[in-house]
């Protein structure tokens, strides 16, 4: 935006870089950089287009004048005026649909970007109807967020202010993958085959299914996406095989299958089917881990796949305190753990992988392991540069401190300094165990055991 | 109105004015108003332009918010018609034009006068809500939390700037060197750090050390000041070895080391609040501690270029001072009138001192002339003392009160060669009902706000002076006083209820909505142990007769309720030292365990008298009759 419209000649009138609107009989002025802000496909760009000559007068648009302020305000600054919030937000929607600017609007109220982690309140609490508290949940980047709480999924849209359910054919849903606003792939651990539901109209619009040798079906354990790829964990229940199928994800075709286990005599590691699918796009790998509770206690195994070659690139058996979550940051590039035993938070660093594969304890001191199974039920996620861990009803906040190199040795630090953040104010604290974490936009989602909402915490967005 | 007025019927030159044309809307104001946004400024540029009256200058902006800011421009104040944008809205929009200064100066509460000030805010960070320490250093209105290990900022709007985490886990010192940067020190982790808030990271660190001492190890900061060349930090470690280092704020390393001494006794203690004072380039350090036996404390003021001690002061002290054995509670130094002011912790009274007059006891006690706050509020409670504005705040417990000045033509003479300590009138500044929201732990103002923290209640409460009269309804003002409250800690006054409020905080629930239930249950607890337990007693009274279980039982029940009656807080007090109103923080584990023994033992004595007090009285009746006694031996086989 220019500061302000440079002096034209006089003459050139009709070259003005000023562009005058008259909105439902209010007449507004513009600069054309502004309008072009709107992106080409909105109704101003069309202004902006029309010939000089065949302008009698100013456009006329027959719409309500105080909504368009609001738009323009919008447009100008980035930001939505605090006069918007005399209007409700879905007649601004739908009016910002009719110019053609909706993403902007989408992107000034929940933006990525205004995720601030240390600002985070419980604000809102989305009530689900049914007596199903939730299994599943997935958002999309601006926010939108689909919900599975028994054979039900329950859509709330990016502003969370409108919701549509529909009824799936499973008896409960324990995968959820948002594709688009509108789309999502849904499985469970008791139902065969992958669903790609129209969250819409409420269809299914293709199964999709893993066969192994037996040619039986199989249930889904894990669904993940990459740009440009849908991943799917199956497990099979003869002959115990798994496998990670990569769909093609604009028409949904089997691309390649990965890591196919069978189980054969006593080897029960290789039986264990990938619970959670994370794509890592900076260095192109898919993380598959799975764990699985035996006598001897938790273990799993956590790989790395080249997807295109479909070869294992490196791959960690944990036997002792196993994971009882993990989660990727790329902005850190770092794997982080919850140990099933500690319940103490590790990192492994993804930068020197390979080398020595060492679990390193996020907090300073580590807790002598008494055997109790402290980190059970814990769930990790990350988002931006913080790692969010849940232990119980609470939530734990790791970020990492940014150290001038000079004092480490002094003051006795790691290499890198994260420290923990208790979560909320204190009347927020405790509450049932917490069973899901999930970010987008600027919004943190959590759902509890036994609890028939989603919890929102977001940060308070300017002006609003 | 001074910048409109010269042209105002005055002959109109045209090239004075200027048009403006906002976003479609015509503006037209004078060159003057316009320029005195600053050199600086987008509209300052504009002005300079050649000025063509037919096609004004396009601004492609709001014009319902420029409308403001030029009146802004034009009068200095804000308009009423700002109330539609909100405070961050404004100032983006004149950070866009450039004229911020002029806003932020229009937009500061007015001059903070204690004798008529409201709590306007209460900024609570999102997480770790305890305030360990904040700073209002910067004199905008603008504040700076540490909660935990965070250090929250915010701007003089009051609105969230920012927020980052550091690698101390407690922060419990905090100053700001420079806009964007903070020193902070804790009484867990060693050393000095700097932060710079805005990039969120750790600039630099000091810490003390020598090497030919093994004793100073790991020393913590518990107290910075800044001047403008340099830091000053109070350093101690474990032994109480402590002193005052001095860093260079250009490279951050430590200059000098003052005043080292060895912490063995209270008046070598290290200095727990330092202030750097520019008029006389000294340092006033104190350090206050309180134990079984009261109160002590020191105040030394330090020259920093000699490291030479220029006065102090230990109270209590030789018995030279007049109010020998009544030492300080808490003292704050008035750098920009030069005097100090002291609390004391028995009497209460508030003392006055001159910095340029120092002696043995330079003290002045102010006369409180005040005959509704007459001997109201003793030292009982923890107090806090600040000064700020020609005015002194002081805290006693969860009260707050101010000493100001009474402004008087005559006086001002008496002001200039004598310490006016009767001009001084006593006012409270908060209502009653604000004393149960916690104890105050400490105040800081800046920017015309008095910013308080109290005791384990999360954020700070701000406070301001305001022109405007703010009238509500009744509804609103039930709900405004239930906002306010919910947060607080809830307590009733009456006596039985302050019994149970006390159980009440043992089991640590704030939440009024519990109070009923909590009732309900320790009494039904009580009443049912009461009743059930005859059931055991009988079996017990087999084995000791009845008369013995009476005077066991009675004795259980007199011991119970005296207990009961010591629990109280007005009894305990007496006893303890600890404070004696019916409120939360008054309520400590003492009381807890007495209140507790004190049911059990009347439980104990009432059910006894259940058991026994009948058969012994038929007992007692039936001796009287010899025939009875022969009817009931042969009975008995």
């Amino acid at each position: 935006m220019p500061p302000y419209a440079p002096m034209m000649p006089p003459s050139g009138r009709k070259e003005s870089n000023i562009v005058t609107i008259d909105v439902g009989g209010q007449i507004f002025q513009t600069t054309k950089q502004t309008l072009t802000l709107a992106g080409p496909k909105s109704l101003f760009s069309k202004i902006l287009d029309l010939p000089a000559s065949a302008q009698i007068g100013f456009p006329f648009i027959d719409r309500d004048p105080d909504l368009f302020s609001i738009l323009l305000s919008l447009l100008r600054t980035g930001n939505l005026p605090s006069k918007a919030k005399a209007v409700d937000l879905q007649d601004l929607f739908s009016e910002a649909k009719f110019y053609g600017i909706e993403s902007l609007l989408v992107s000034s109220l929940s933006n990525p970007s205004q995720f601030d982690a240390f600002n985070l309140e419980k604000s809102l609490i989305l009530p689900l109807n049914g007596r199903d508290s939730p299994s599943a949940i997935s958002t999309t980047m601006f926010g939108s967020v689909h919900v599975a709480h028994g054979s039900k999924i329950t859509s709330f849209d990016w502003s969370l202010q409108r919701k549509s359910t529909i009824l799936t054919r499973f008896s409960a849903v324990d995968s959820l993958l948002a594709l688009s606003p509108s789309v999502a792939a849904a499985g469970a651990t008791d139902f065969s085959g992958l669903q790609i539901l129209d969250l819409e109209n409420g269809y299914v619009k293709e199964t999709l299914n893993w066969e192994n040798v037996t040619r039986s079906s199989s249930t889904v354990q894990a669904i993940g996406s990459s740009p440009k790829f849908l991943f799917t964990s199956f497990e099979s229940g003869r002959r115990n095989s798994n496998s990670i199928v990569v769909f093609d994800i604009e028409n949904l075709k089997p691309v390649s299958e990965i890591g196919t286990n069978e189980i054969y005599g006593a080897d029960l590691d290789s039986g264990i089917p990938a619970t959670k699918l994370s794509w890592i796009s900076d260095y192109n790998l898919l993380m598959a881990s799975g764990s699985h509770s035996g006598p001897s206690g938790v273990c799993g195994n956590i790989k790395l796949w080249d997807v295109r070659s479909g070869n294992l690139v490196w791959e960690l058996k944990e036997k002792v305190d196993c994971f009882s979550d993990v989660t990727v940051s790329e902005n850190l590039s770092a794997i982080f753990k919850v140990g099933v035993n500690s319940g103490e938070v590790f990192l492994m660093d993804l930068r020197n992988l390979g080398a020595m594969n060492t679990w390193v304890p996020t907090g300073e001191t580590r807790r002598v392991v008494n055997g109790k199974k402290e980190g059970v039920g814990c769930k990790i996620g990350s988002h931006g540069n913080q790692v969010f861990c849940s232990k119980g009803g609470n939530l734990e906040l790791w970020s990492e401190v940014f150290m001038g190199s000079t004092i480490k040795s002094e003051d006795g630090l790691q290499e890198r300094v994260y420290r923990r953040n208790l979560m909320g104010r204190a009347k927020d604290m405790g509450g049932s165990r917490i069973t899901h974490l999930s970010f987008g936009g600027n919004k943190m989602f959590v759902t509890r055991k036994d609890q028939q909402s989603v919890e929102v915490w977001q940060s308070s967005v300017r002006g609003f | 109105m001074e910048d409109g007025n010269p042209y105002f019927g005055a002959a109109h030159r045209p090239h004075d004015r200027i048009k403006l044309n906002v976003g479609g809307k015509l503006f037209e104001t004078t060159i003057s108003t316009i320029r005195s946004g600053g050199p600086d400024s987008l509209l300052q540029a504009l002005s300079a332009r050649p000025i063509d009256d037919s096609n004004p200058v396009f601004i492609d902006r709001d014009p319902e918010i420029f409308s403001v800011l030029l009146s802004v421009l034009r009068t200095n104040r804000i308009p009423s018609t700002a109330r539609r944008f909100s405070k961050q809205e404004l100032t983006d929009e004149a950070l866009y034009y450039g004229i911020e200064s002029r806003l932020k100066s229009a937009m500061l509460p007015p001059p903070l006068s204690g004798i008529d000030a409201s709590v306007v805010a209460t900024i609570r960070p999102a997480s770790d809500g305890l305030p360990s320490a904040f700073t209002a250093g910067a004199g905008d209105g603008s504040l700076w939390i540490a909660h935990g290990g965070q250090i929250s900022a915010y701007d003089c709007n009051l609105a969230h700037a920012g927020t980052i985490r550091t690698h101390i886990n407690d922060i419990t010192s905090i100053r700001r060197l420079w806009p964007d940067v903070a020193a902070v020190g804790s009484d867990t982790a060693a050393g000095l750090h700097i932060y710079d808030i805005s990039g969120g990271r750790h600039v630099a660190s000091a810490h003390w050390t020598d090497p030919s001492d093994p004793r100073i190890y790991k020393a913590l900061v518990s107290a910075i000041a800044d001047s403008p060349n340099s830091v000053y930090a109070s350093f101690y470690c474990r032994h109480k070895e402590n002193c005052i280092l001095v860093i260079d704020k250009s490279t951050l390393q430590v200059v000098s080391e003052i005043g080292r001494q060895s912490g063995n006794s209270m008046k070598t203690m290290g200095a727990g609040k330092l202030t750097y004072m520019p008029s006389s380039s000294l340092i006033f350090a104190s350090a206050v501690t309180s134990g079984a036996f009261g109160y002590s404390g020191c105040i030394r003021l330090w020259d920093p270029r000699s490291g030479e001690v220029v006065w102090e002061t230990t109270e209590p002290g030789s018995g030279r001072s007049c109010r020998f054995g009544d030492s300080f509670a808490d003292v704050d130094v008035d750098a920009d009138e030069s005097t100090m002011f002291k609390v004391c912790s028995k009497s209460g009274d508030v003392g006055m001192a001159d910095l340029r007059k120092l002696g043995e006891d330079p003290w002045v006690y102010l006369r409180d002339n005040n005959p509704s706050m007459a001997h109201k509020g003793g030292g009982d409670s923890s107090s806090v003392i600040h000064c700020y504005r020609k005015q002194v705040f002081v805290a006693r417990g969860g009260g707050l009160e101010v000493w100001s000045q009474v402004e008087d033509k005559e006086t001002e003479e008496e002001r200039e060669n004598m310490v006016s300590e009767g001009s001084y009138r006593r006012n409270y500044v908060d209502k009653l009902d604000d004393l149960e929201r916690g104890t105050i732990t400490k105040m800081e103002g800046g920017g015309d706000r008095l910013f308080i923290s109290r005791e384990d209640v999360e954020g700070i409460e701000v406070w301001e002076s305001s022109n405007f009269s703010v009238a509500y309804g009744n509804g609103q003002m039930f709900n405004n006083n239930n906002s306010i409250l919910s947060d607080g800690k809830h307590t009733d006054g009456s006596g039985v209820r302050g019994t149970f409020a006390q159980a009440k905080d043992l089991y640590s629930l704030s939440d009024s909505e519990c109070h009923p239930f909590l009732e309900l249950l320790l009494s039904t607890l009580f009443l049912g142990a009461a009743i059930i337990m005859p059931l055991g007693m009988t079996f017990l009274v087999a084995f000791m007769s009845d008369y013995w279980m009476i005077l066991f039982s009675s004795l259980a029940y007199s011991l119970g309720l005296s207990f009961l009656a010591r629990s109280t807080p007005p009894v305990l007090s007496n006893a303890t030292g600890s404070c004696s109103l019916y409120q939360p923080e008054c309520i400590g584990n003492t009381q807890g365990v007495l209140f507790c023994t004190a049911l059990a033992l009347i439980a104990v004595g009432i059910s006894g008298h259940i058991t026994s007090l009948g058969s012994f009285f038929t007992e007692q009746g039936k001796i009287q009759t010899p025939s009875d006694q022969i009817d009931m031996k042969r009975k008995v086989p």
